[in-house]
């Protein structure tokens, strides 16, 4: 199968069911990067601006902004990460802005290291997120610099 | 929710009410309240120049040492550094001379630092003096603020304040914005126009 024609198929899709949800007519690239500027979904401050972040797709367990703890019935649902002994829910999710430097942010806020090889992104004005999450080197304990912003996350502006 | 729509503006200046609170909003809910936030980036447009800051809460790094072995390649990007440490709490404002010394060990030269006190408001909870902070200040030759995010009491001062100083030291180095991108020689003199007592001691 040719992966990457898979991908263009679905990010198409992607883009056309957006149009319909929320932003009518929006052209979200220009080329591989965002057309618009990036903002909270809550408090409209800015995460990146346009031509800062590559779309990208790659499928990641992001847990769920509004946070409900699941310790007690984990056991019903695969889609939860394991944070200071709780379970958290998650959404799988396919689409992301690439970016290579935090710098290139705006604003942003990291959170602390999550069981030793991840920190989430969040809005650095009103600190909702997951928005996104950058990995930790292994070895190194470094932040890998390739920090994932979800499409889905932030608003489009 | 309402709170937050209001204090939107484009510069980034207007909105940092909030910026120095981490986590000591009233959105005890929110993901983030469970695991605690790391640091914050921070754009600030002044006059038409971009100032990159990063925002670190000493308040919440309980063991520094294994911070810092991870966080030497972070500060690298970063115009300004603003350290925060929490007045009621003595502990946190042990934390910061380490985290200066390792901003000097790892930041590049000319980064520019400032020392916040926060919540000035609780005056009856004070665990840290003034004169103890002003004194590091001196000591390392930055700039020292005390703010409250909650009583929203000199933080957009503080912002401004670091964000001046960057946009100062940036102009000198390269010359008024209109100017054509070619840099000239023997500019040393534009060197002594310091804009202040402070920047002055960043010059270190």
């Amino acid at each position: 199968m040719d992966s990457s024609s898979v991908s263009n198929a679905q990010m198409n899709d992607k883009l056309s069911a957006d149009d319909d949800k929320s932003n009518n007519d929006m052209n979200f690239t220009v080329g591989e990067q965002n057309a618009k500027t990036i903002v909270c979904l809550y408090c409209d401050d800015i995460i990146l601006r346009p031509k800062t972040g590559k779309y990208e797709q790659k499928n990641i367990l992001l847990p769920r902004m509004d946070m409900k703890k699941t310790s007690t019935s984990s056991s019903s649902n695969d889609n939860s990460i394991p944070i200071n002994g709780n379970d958290h829910l998650c959404d799988s999710i396919d689409y992301y802005w690439l970016v290579n430097d935090m710098f290139t942010f705006e604003n942003v806020g990291f959170s602390k290291t999550v069981n030793n090889n991840v920190k989430y992104l969040i809005c650095s004005n009103c600190e909702r997120g997951p928005i996104g999450y950058c990995e930790l080197d292994p070895t190194t304990g470094q932040l890998d610099k390739q920090f994932y912003v979800a499409f889905d996350r932030v608003k489009y502006k | 929710m309402e709170t937050l729509q209001s204090c939107s503006s484009d510069s980034g200046v207007g909105k940092t009410c909030v910026l120095l609170r981490f986590c000591d909003s009233a959105f005890s809910t929110t993901f983030i309240s469970t695991i605690g936030i790391d640091f914050k980036i921070r754009t600030i447009d002044l006059e038409g120049r971009k100032i990159k800051l990063q925002i670190w809460d000493t308040a919440g790094q309980e063991r520094f040492k294994t911070i810092t072995s991870s966080y030497t390649a972070y500060y690298r990007g970063a115009m300004g550094i603003m350290l925060v440490y929490d007045i009621t709490s003595e502990k946190s404002f042990d934390n910061i001379k380490n985290w200066i010394r390792n901003i000097e060990e790892h930041a590049s030269a000319d980064v520019e630092r400032m020392l916040i006190g926060n919540k000035c408001d609780m005056a009856d909870k004070r665990q840290v003096g003034r004169e103890k902070s002003e004194q590091l200040a001196i000591e390392y030759g930055i700039k020292f603020m005390e703010t409250s995010a909650k009583a929203n009491i000199n933080v957009e001062e503080a912002f401004t304040t670091l964000a001046k100083d960057i946009k100062a030291k940036i102009d000198k180095k390269s010359g008024p914005e209109t100017a054509p991108t070619v840099i000239k020689p023997n500019k040393n003199h534009h060197e002594k126009k310091v804009s202040s007592f402070w920047s002055k001691c960043s010059l270190l």
